[in-house]
């Protein structure tokens, strides 16, 4: 096969055609079958990550702790270790979280009244109280729920799917990330990185409004497609003949087709992106019709675009850039940014369900850590590593459920806990990955993305 | 992975004590090379006798345009021009290429183009990693030593020991301080308040890359538990980690001569006398300022390190320093200074006194360059203790696997004598594991083709006898890189074409291609496209060294500023490390993602359209410009097509895409 197409690429001469586009095409699924294999029976195709950055509240959003209203203004009562706070605050009094808690749906799931549309999604909604962290800052925070360490240089859990699983669509990248707004997430594009991997497994960031949606997808405004054919001519002419001068050496070969599927990405990405073609009721169920939702519901209704196009894993950031932080002044922080997240949340959440697609769409919410009890200048809270709440809907979990506590204060997780490692166990298991088998070999160990610890939680699928 | 459990599983079985007969861990042998012909290479007679083991013959000798390209980009990573090119093309003399592997051995650009071995190795970055992911403004004084250190040839074990212990090698060579630099390229977070957990992962991380860098062996495994492949225990582990354990870190030492520093103390004086009482205005000034600003830096970090804080210094052992040190930097690194939350009339006062002091300013004298390193902490050093569950006591000590070898220097500090350890020219590990990354360097893979693991879990030399004779002759040599380039680049196995007429053949029987039988053809690594551009367009900047600068400035990649946090400029499309772990090799990609960068991307675009711009300067000669690009004259057909793309009469425009159109073409990008 490999001669053949060699002669065939040989009496193409300079001309580099559909068939031989053909060839590679079904060469590289042969490829990747051979190599990427789930381990057992995927019951999730493909993963949206809503991550809200900066650290949101559990105390008042999913974890409600009535004792903690009733010792408002009192410090950490006795039999509560005081943690190292990344603030540094000691001895700070309990702040209330005067929310108004109710019970939603069937399965009688509570929610506060800063998420009214999530909230009726609720029997859709494994909500798992008890998770831990180890990193106290942001950075490490962010860092670890990406990569599962503290420490930056590991492959993000995106890379590691893209590593395990490939891609589903050969004309568009297969791990993708957006951002709420302009700015940066802490520590920029080394969370969605590949670490010790090859590069080819990182995301591909796609920009928001107003430009162009990938890097470098077109030429300048003012190039002529004319001059662009024709330039890509020559490029394939020089290539072709040069690749025909350097028999055996498949590098060069893969260049030749790494422009071709770069070619594919320029015809192809535009459309995924395209929400034109979207109806405007659709638009309005994700929040595009009104200014405080627009920016996160634009995002959410490409994600879903994008993961019927066959994307495998798209991650967006809410109040990219730390903005769930909220050391002072938590009612007007969080009021806010419940505001821009929760529609469009739960309009991809309904979206996806309508469609067919979130029984394989695994959906995840949550920040880096939780919030503490105690107060920061007042009115704020500082980070919490230590116990908080993330949820997960779609992809085979069972909803309506809750899953762990924290103990009476939403401090420490205490019941069923589960570290970061045992989340991302958990997500790559509903993907048919099992985190102990998928492994990379570097630098003499073997390499694995929960870093040899971490177990799936079963209870996530109602065992 | 299949492969390596079931190599496991025969080694399993084999009668042998692990330590003794691991062939990386058992000692260089003395080996002759096979019979060769008079004057020829030694190098070639090990290739050629393992080729003949295999039936094989080596591939004819690559054309001479071809081998000076190839050598131009292995030794400076810069193409040759059509002028160079056709000198050496005319050069009839036996020894015309010996000469050119000379000169260019000698161009210092050498330097820059092999210091990226070096810092893939050491994770060097330029900035902290982190959120804030501040920049270091002073480390590149320790890439500027690695490129000196290279052009000056220095032997190996005198770049260990500058590297690991610089700051205490007798004697007043600024460089050793700032080579000693290489102990605070980690990363580091300036506002994390568990400093005790920071700290711990900074040792550890140290630990893992002295490791990987000059023992080639995953130290890493060996944190949590003993190794489970390889010798080496927990107990080794922290062990290596002890010779580090009393180390502090130093930011107000400066790369200056004794002779120097004296000189600038002298100088200074007029001005500190001249501003004594405008001096003293200010602190008091700011002195409740900077009280509270204290305070509450001292108050975020947990009630032991604040003990430590204030514990007097000569009562502090080398731990308890280091994180006064921690909780010192994070009152430096806050922002504001002392003018963020002042009284206006105290700002008003401040400022004028300000004004008043800058009048001296022609009193004060040139700074003295300022260098980011440690130094030994002179009272109590920390004890370092394993984390199991008694918190056992270790003292530094080498690895035991390892023989024991006579060290002479006992008198010398613990980390000159980890260097030592380290360069002792019977050490197994590290003298092959270092002639392995040069030979990797060079042809593309090493003999053991896993640079930085020499352990059960890395693979077995394709040539054991060869990796020991160029172990010991790099030895004998005095330990100098040169000398072994020297020889490589002019051995037939290195000339060899990157063509073989039994390539599908062999190609079946070696798919790895590790039994030498032709010259590998690879894409340049990420700095070598840019630079390339850059030096066709005629914009490169040739100066060397100095502080880094900004992407879009014409010097060498090697030069542009190195952010942790950013994976995504047009030298990480390419490969580039991103300085977090060391990396013994790059990877190489091939993506939609580089061909969308070099069809569209602005910077790609900048250099076709300087490139253009320098050719409407004098009549076009489309052959001398495709000569350019490939380092060859082109075929005649070859200028018909890019005259197809120029049209009859062509303009800027036609001749930057056309200059774009080369950028793109694999035999620009490609060494054969």
């Amino acid at each position: 096969m490999f001669t053949d197409r060699r002669t065939f690429l040989q009496q193409s001469g300079v001309g580099f055609g559909a068939v031989a586009l053909q060839w590679m095409l079904s060469h590289e699924r042969a490829l990747a079958s051979g190599r990427r294999l789930e381990h057992h029976a995927a019951r999730a195709k493909r993963v949206i990550w809503l991550f809200m950055e900066g650290g949101p509240s559990h105390l008042d959003l999913l974890d409600p702790k009535p004792l903690l209203n009733r010792l408002a203004g009192k410090p950490l009562p006795e039999g509560f270790k005081e943690p190292i706070t990344a603030m540094g605050e000691k001895g700070s009094p309990l702040l209330p979280a005067p929310r108004t808690w109710k019970q939603h749906g069937q399965s009688g799931l509570w929610a506060s009244e800063w998420m009214p549309h999530i909230a009726t999604c609720m029997d859709d909604i494994a909500v798992i109280r008890s998770c831990w962290t180890n990193g106290i800052n942001h950075s490490g925070g962010v860092c670890q729920m990406n990569t599962c360490t503290n420490v930056a240089g590991r492959p993000s859990l995106g890379a590691w799917v893209d590593y395990g699983l490939g891609s589903s669509n050969d004309n568009l990248p297969s791990f993708v990330v957006m951002c709420d707004s302009k700015g940066r997430p802490v520590n920029g594009p080394r969370n969605w990185g590949s670490g010790f991997m090859p590069a080819s497994h990182q995301a591909v960031r796609l920009h928001g409004h107003g430009q162009a949606p990938i890097s470098d997808l077109h030429a300048p405004k003012d190039a002529k497609a004319s001059r662009e054919v024709a330039k890509r001519d020559l490029i394939h002419a020089f290539n072709a003949s040069h690749a025909a001068r350097y028999p055996q050496q498949s590098e060069l070969e893969a260049r030749i087709r790494s422009y071709e599927l770069a070619y594919r990405m320029q015809a192809e990405a535009p459309e995924a992106v395209d929400l034109s073609q979207e109806s405007d009721a659709t638009k309005a169920l994700y929040g595009l019709d009104h200014r405080d939702t627009q920016a996160f519901g634009r995002n959410c209704l490409l994600a879903r675009r994008l993961v019927e196009r066959g994307v495998r894993f798209v991650q967006l950031y809410s109040g990219t850039g730390s903005k769930w932080d909220s050391h002072a002044g938590i009612e007007k922080n969080h009021a806010r940014l419940c505001r821009s997240m929760d529609k469009p949340v739960a309009g991809l959440l309904k979206d996806l369900k309508r469609r067919g697609l979130l029984e394989e769409t695994l959906v995840i919410w949550g920040g880096e850590f939780g919030r503490t009890p105690m107060s920061e200048k007042g009115d704020g809270r500082d980070h919490n590593p230590t116990g908080f709440s993330i949820w997960m809907a779609g992809g085979g979990v069972k909803g309506g459920q809750t899953i762990g506590a924290t103990d009476e204060l939403g401090l420490y997780a205490v019941e069923d806990r589960m570290h970061v490692h045992d989340i991302h166990a958990s997500i790559l298991h509903l993907l048919g990955l099992d985190n102990m088998t998928l492994t990379y070999d570097h630098k003499g160990r073997p390499e694995r993305p929960t870093i040899n610890e971490g177990a799936f939680n079963p209870k996530l699928i109602g065992a | 992975m299949l492969l390596r459990l079931a190599l496991l599983l025969a080694l399993s079985v084999l009668p042998m004590t692990a330590s003794e007969s691991w062939w990386a861990f058992s000692p260089l042998r003395e080996v002759d090379p096979p019979p060769l012909d008079q004057g020829a290479n030694p190098i070639d007679a090990f290739v050629l006798a393992t080729l003949r083991e295999h039936d094989m013959v080596p591939a004819p000798p690559a054309t001479r345009a071809a081998l000076l390209r190839r050598l131009h980009f292995t030794v400076i990573g810069l193409p040759p021009s059509p002028a160079e090119t056709e000198a050496f093309l005319a050069d009839n003399s036996p020894d015309a290429y010996e000469r050119r592997v000379d000169a260019l051995l000698d161009d210092p650009r050498y330097g820059e183009h092999w210091a990226s071995m070096w810092l893939d190795l050491v994770r060097y970055s330029e900035s902290d990693g982190w959120n804030q992911d501040a920049y270091r403004p002073h480390i590149w004084r320790y890439r500027d030593y690695v490129v000196e250190a290279l052009n000056a040839d220095k032997d190996y074990a005198s770049f260990v020991r500058e590297q690991l212990a610089g700051d205490e090698v007798p004697g007043d060579d600024p460089a050793a301080l700032t080579a000693a630099g290489f102990l605070r390229l980690g990363i580091y977070e300036y506002n994390q308040r568990d400093a005790r957990s920071h700290w711990d992962d900074i040792m550890n991380e140290m630990t893992d890359t002295v490791g990987d860098v000059f023992l080639g062996v995953s130290m890493a495994c060996a944190r949590c538990h003993d190794h489970k492949f390889d010798d080496i225990s927990q107990k080794d582990y922290f062990k290596l980690r002890a010779f580090f354990e009393p180390i502090i870190w130093r930011d107000d030492l400066k790369a200056a001569s004794e002779a120097q520093k004296r000189a600038q103390t002298e100088a200074k004086a007029a001005w500190l006398e001249a501003t004594k009482e405008v001096r003293a205005e200010i602190d008091s000034l700011i002195k409740p300022y900077h009280d509270r600003k204290w305070h509450s830096t001292v108050d975020k970090f947990p009630l032991e390190i604040q003990a430590c804080f204030h514990k007097p210094v000569k009562e502090r052992d080398s731990w308890e320093h280091q994180m006064a040190y921690l909780v010192s930097r994070q009152f430096e690194e806050e922002g504001g200074g002392p003018l963020k939350s002042m009284k206006k009339e105290d700002e008003a006062r401040y400022q004028a006194l300000q004004k008043q002091l800058a009048a001296f300013d022609h009193l004060k004298p040139t700074p003295l360059p300022p260098v980011m390193t440690v130094s030994r902490f002179l009272g109590k050093a920390a004890p370092t203790r394993i984390p199991d569950r008694d918190g056992t006591l270790v003292d530094a000590g080498y690895l035991e696997a390892l023989p024991r070898l006579p060290l002479t220097n006992s008198g010398s500090s613990p980390r000159e004598q980890l260097a030592a350890w380290i360069s002792h020219p019977e050490n197994p590990l590290t003298t092959r594991v270092m002639v392995n990354r040069l030979w990797q360097r060079l042809f593309g893979r090493g003999l053991v083709d896993t640079p930085s693991d020499f352990g059960r879990m890395g693979q077995l030399p394709s040539h054991p006898e060869l990796l020991d004779w160029l172990a010991r002759t790099f030895v004998r040599d005095g330990g100098h890189f040169k000398a072994f380039h020297r020889r490589v680049l002019t051995s037939q196995t290195w000339r060899q074409s990157s063509h073989h007429p039994q390539a599908s053949i062999y190609q079946k029987r070696d798919p790895g291609e590790q039994w030498l039988w032709r010259a590998p053809v690879r894409r340049l690594p990420a700095e070598a496209i840019r630079d390339s551009m850059l030096a066709v367009s005629g914009e490169l900047d040739p100066r060397l060294g100095g502080p880094s600068v900004d992407e879009d400035a014409p010097r060498r990649g090697l030069y542009v500023k190195r952010f942790r946090n950013d994976n995504d400029t047009f030298l990480h499309a390419f490969d580039m490390s991103l300085g977090l772990k060391s990396v013994p090799e790059r990877s190489r990609t091939t993506t939609a993602t580089q061909s969308l960068t070099m069809l569209n991307g602005d910077y790609v675009l900048a250099r076709a359209r300087a490139w253009a711009r320098v050719l409407t300067q004098a009549p076009l000669d489309l052959s001398h410009l495709l000569y350019q690009a490939w380092g060859r004259k082109p075929t005649e057909a070859e200028v018909r097509q890019a005259q197809s793309l120029l049209g009859d009469s062509p303009d800027d425009a036609a001749l930057t895409d056309l200059c774009h159109v080369l950028f793109n073409s694999n035999e620009f990008l490609y060494v054969h």
